[in-house]
């Protein structure tokens, strides 16, 4: 014990000048897990890249992760120890919008820059002047589907959201703008995260016979509750949230997600014929033997603007400096789309309407 | 520097909260699982008054202390008619529930998505902003807990709980109200770990109800057995061991995916080991047993 | 309403199996055994891995991940409770020992399976059949089926075997039982073994209907717990009545209140239960302390 807090304490005190030092909170373990790792896959990817050209601006990068295992107080232990510790002047994360949230006054207080590469809550907007995210609030997925939903004369739909921030907040943005355009909510119900048995609200929705379902969680529980529907007979039309395009949604809900509709509030296309794109999805794939996802689009996409803003200083990499690059730096445009700060550090992105058909995530047919 | 001082300052919240625990587990030997909602009554109580009223700190520390003894009093009821392993889940109940109101009433208390830009606290005047400033404020309630605790344990009143702890049945017979007793131990222990609750949610300046589910419950009992039940240091002993421990490991270079499931392992281990080889912890006096076993 | 009841029904049959297992540890070892849940957990993985990374056959895949359930039950009760039974720790000390181990194991398996979903079914969806106006899919009928069978043959096993009858005795008293030569370690561990079985039936089950995650045995697990308490200790039959309470009430509660309020509603009905008739519904009265 003594041997490590002297470690601790010494790798407080090192660091090299001409290298650059990005943080990033992820989280690795617990409910999200499987997010933080997708992310890690692409920043490690970004990393290896940038390196063999010679770094960001010929600043050698090193990336240390911290876990927040999409637990808030883990999270601000973790930002605490990538600031104080490791001296980095920019943080990456979280995936999750209660861990960003609670790590953002830190980052906002010590002048660092934190930067969410997939945080969707409206309350990031005003989290502070250092926070920034390349995800678009979940105002824009949230309006998306509802209006899909409208456009498609569905006079009631029922919703069914998970009990989290992402969940509860993205239900009531459909609640609001679907009863806006006229439309009415038979049942709206919350689902604990860790549950597995959604047959009674499945028996209850039916009872009302509503025109769709909207489910508002991630992947792995929406698909066991359109598997749950499709058990019992049932075949409404299920709308979904991004977080359903996941290769393990296709695995889990198995036929049941076919028909599935989603909006995809990131910019990013695999099929985008796209050159920067496609070498994105090439070395993913040959580095990984798998496709890359948004999460990992997004992801890179956050490394990447980084090093992009940061290979442009002359002067020493702080915070400061990345802030004031950051908001001056015009467009970029990355893999998942092109990023455009407005005064708040939130991005406008358009939003791709989506759907299952033959077990293939595809754009829904007259929504280009 | 600034990470250690975060680090000393979550020791500080977990010693609050053990050694408050510890009067009602280590020193009665009631054991509770419902330690983090009264943590989390502290915590929400303080943040909303913050929030929607903007009052000052004090009365809300005094508000959460007295709203938070109250549930205790509900929650130490039923430790007159129910015991040992069935007292254990009775305080599961309670946490389960309290943690579903906490989640589950979103207009309230804002539910999953919880209660972002929690204020920083103002003590006659005095803007505590800094992490240092929060350190000696932690420091000082720690400090009056521990003196407080200390002040009981050596009174009448102390002797009475470890009374009651040893042989209920002879402590009734001695002509003392073992109810009024028990009731009253978890209104003190609740207060003050609802002192712990204002602390966090002023620190961290959000909150939310995942901080205090059940998990954290058993972990806040586990630093009062490891660290020594019914010891006034032991949990002080507990609280530096278990928190310390993970953040030990953000740096003893596994990857963080798996270091999580390690430390869960430790701890989990650890819980085994001292039930089997120390029950009594690092510096207990109090192993748990009922009387007939000790005999 | 139909499905409303169907629904009961399979929650009821997974808390029956759970809590027979439970019930039966708790007579005789007399403490609560919260590992259970992971015993429940690591029946899904073991299926996981004999079925999918081995490709054996699902029936041998199931079979064997029982074996190692009972074989985990028994190493549980071999290398900690026994020893702490030695030592007469407390039904206390022997509690906190347990959920220790739940947080061991399951991060075990969380370590080793990561904390995503996984799943063994196909993607084909079976649709349920009718029955009685309500549809319930080949897997829900199993378990319940599996339920109905295993609770029967426990209760028979204990009024008609020899088995039984040595249960019996060191539950009601332990030294009595071992004056007339039973040996209550050798009951304690086919208890442990009968359990863990059944939990690992659970387990394995559960994840064929609704997939698993590292997580998956604490909610079975704990209202397994409370319809035992609910039903009382003593009988099988009243351990089959909590668990038909239990279910209905998270089922009846999940439909009026909203899903969010399945778990609590289960911990309210046993805090009621806890105030007004401590016993159970079935079983004797406890006594308030002993001299």
């Amino acid at each position: 014990m003594v041997a490590v807090v002297i470690a601790m304490i010494v790798a407080i005190g090192q660091g090299h000048d001409d290298e650059l030092r990005i943080g990033v909170v992820f989280p690795l373990t617990g409910d999200a897990a499987s997010y933080g790792e997708k992310g890690r896959e692409a920043i490690d990817l970004a990393v290896s890249i940038v390196n063999a050209e010679g770094g960001c601006g010929g600043r050698p990068v090193r990336v240390i992760y911290e876990d927040s295992r999409a637990d808030p107080k883990t999270g601000v232990s973790a930002i605490r120890k990538l600031i104080s510790a490791d001296h980095v002047p920019i943080v990456i994360g979280d995936i999750v919008s209660a861990v960003t949230l609670a790590a953002a006054p830190i980052a906002e207080n010590n002048r660092v820059v934190l930067l969410s590469p997939t945080s969707s809550s409206p309350a990031i907007t005003n989290a502070g002047h250092y926070i920034y995210r390349i995800w678009p609030s979940d105002l824009a997925e949230g309006r998306a589907i509802a209006k899909l939903a409208l456009s498609r004369d569905y006079r009631r739909v029922s919703i069914f959201h998970m009990n989290n921030d992402y969940g509860t907040s993205i239900a009531q943005v459909f609640k609001k703008t679907f009863e806006a355009g006229g439309g009415s909510i038979p049942v709206m119900e919350a689902y604990q995260a860790e549950g597995t048995d959604y047959r009674s609200f499945l028996a209850k929705m039916k009872m009302d016979a509503p025109d769709a379902l909207y489910i508002a969680g991630y992947f792995a529980d929406t698909a066991t509750i359109v598997r749950q529907l499709r058990e019992l007979g049932l075949s409404t039309q299920v709308l979904g949230t991004t977080a359903v395009e996941d290769d393990k949604f296709l695995q889990l809900a198995g036929d049941a997600a076919e028909g599935v509709i989603y909006p995809l509030a990131t910019g990013f296309d695999p099929a985008s014929s796209d050159a920067q794109v496609q070498q994105f999805v090439k070395k993913f794939r040959s580095r990984y033997g798998h496709e890359p996802g948004w999460v990992e689009a997004q992801a890179y996409d956050a490394f990447m603007l980084i090093c992009h803003v940061a290979s442009r200083l002359d002067e020493d990499v702080t915070g400061e400096a990345l802030k004031k690059a950051l908001d001056t730096m015009g467009s970029y445009k990355g893999v998942a789309g092109v990023i455009e700060f407005d005064e708040n550090g939130d991005v406008v992105k358009p939003v791709v309407l989506k759907t299952v058909r033959n077990g293939v995530f595809s754009r829904l047919a007259g929504s280009e | 520097m600034e990470y250690l001082l975060h680090i000393l300052i979550l020791i500080g919240i977990y010693v609050i909260l053990s050694v408050s625990l510890n009067l009602i587990a280590g020193h009665t030997g009631l054991l509770s699982i419902a330690h983090a909602a009264f943590y989390g009554v502290g915590g929400y109580v303080a943040a909303l008054m913050a929030l929607k009223f903007n009052s000052p700190f004090l009365v809300n520390i005094v508000c959460a202390i007295v709203l938070s003894g109250l549930l205790g009093a509900l929650v130490g009821i039923p430790s007159l008619r129910i015991r040992d392993d069935y007292f254990v889940i009775a305080t599961f109940a309670f946490q389960v529930i309290a943690f579903s109101v906490l989640n589950n009433w979103v207009s309230f208390t804002g539910g999953p998505m919880g209660l972002p830009g929690i204020p920083q606290p103002t003590i006659f005047g005095l803007q505590v902003s800094s992490q240092l400033g929060f350190l000696v404020l932690v420091g000082v309630f720690c400090a009056l807990t521990l003196w407080v605790i200390h002040r009981i344990v050596r009174s009448p009143f102390g002797r009475v709980l470890k009374a009651i702890r040893e042989d209920e049945v002879f402590a009734q017979a001695a002509g003392k109200n073992v109810a009024a007793y028990k009731v009253l131990v978890f209104v003190i222990g609740a207060g003050m770990a609802a002192v712990a609750g204002v602390m966090y949610a002023h620190y961290i300046s959000f909150i939310d109800p995942t901080s205090f589910t059940v998990m954290e419950s058993i972990f806040i009992l586990s630093i009062v057995i490891i660290g020594g039940a019914g010891s006034l240091w032991g949990p002080v002993v507990g609280a530096v061991v278990l928190v310390v421990l993970p953040e030990l490991l953000r740096f003893v270079g596994l990857p963080s995916s798996v270091a999580a499931n390690v430390r869960q392992i430790i701890y989990g281990g650890l819980l085994v080991a001292f039930m089997m080889w120390r029950p009594r912890g690092f510096l207990g006096e109090y192993a748990f047993q009922g009387k007939e076993a000790r005999e | 309403m139909n499905q409303l009841v169907a629904n009961a029904a399979i929650s009821a049959a997974i808390i029956l199996l759970v809590g027979v297992g439970f019930a039966l540890i708790y007579r005789v070892g007399r403490f609560f055994h919260f590992a259970h849940g992971a015993a429940f957990t690591a029946g899904a993985y073991m299926n996981l891995v004999f079925f999918r990374v081995f490709g054996l056959p699902q029936p041998l895949s199931a079979t064997l991940s029982v074996l190692t359930c009972i074989a985990l039950g028994c190493t549980m009760e071999l290398a900690v409770y026994r020893p702490l039974r030695k030592r007469s720790a407390s039904g206390v000390v022997q509690l906190v020992a347990s959920l220790g181990l739940y947080i061991l194991l399951t991060s075990l398996i969380s370590l080793a399976f990561g904390d995503q979903t996984e799943s063994v079914r196909s993607a084909t969806i079976a649709k349920g059949v009718s029955v009685a106006g309500a549809r319930l899919t080949d897997i829900q009928i199993t378990i319940i089926a599996c339920a109905a069978v295993a609770a029967s043959m426990v209760a028979w096993a204990l009024r008609y075997t020899k088995a039984g009858r040595e249960f019996r005795a060191v539950a009601s008293d332990p030294e009595l039982a071992a004056i007339t030569g039973v040996r209550s370690d050798r009951v304690i561990l086919g208890a442990f073994a009968v359990g863990s079985g059944l939990a690992g039936i659970a387990g394995i089950l559960v994840s064929l209907d609704v997939d698993m995650r590292p997580t998956m045995g604490l909610l079975p697990l704990l209202s397994a717990v409370v319809a035992v308490l609910v039903g009382g200790v003593g009988r099988v039959l009243g351990l089959v009545m909590g668990a038909i309470l239990i279910a209905s009430a998270q089922n009846v509660g999940g439909w009026y209140l909203g899903q969010q309020w399945r778990e609590p509603v289960v911990f309210v009905v046993l805090l009621g239960f806890l105030f007004v008739r401590p016993e159970g519904v079935m079983g004797k009265k406890l006594t308030k302390a002993t001299v």
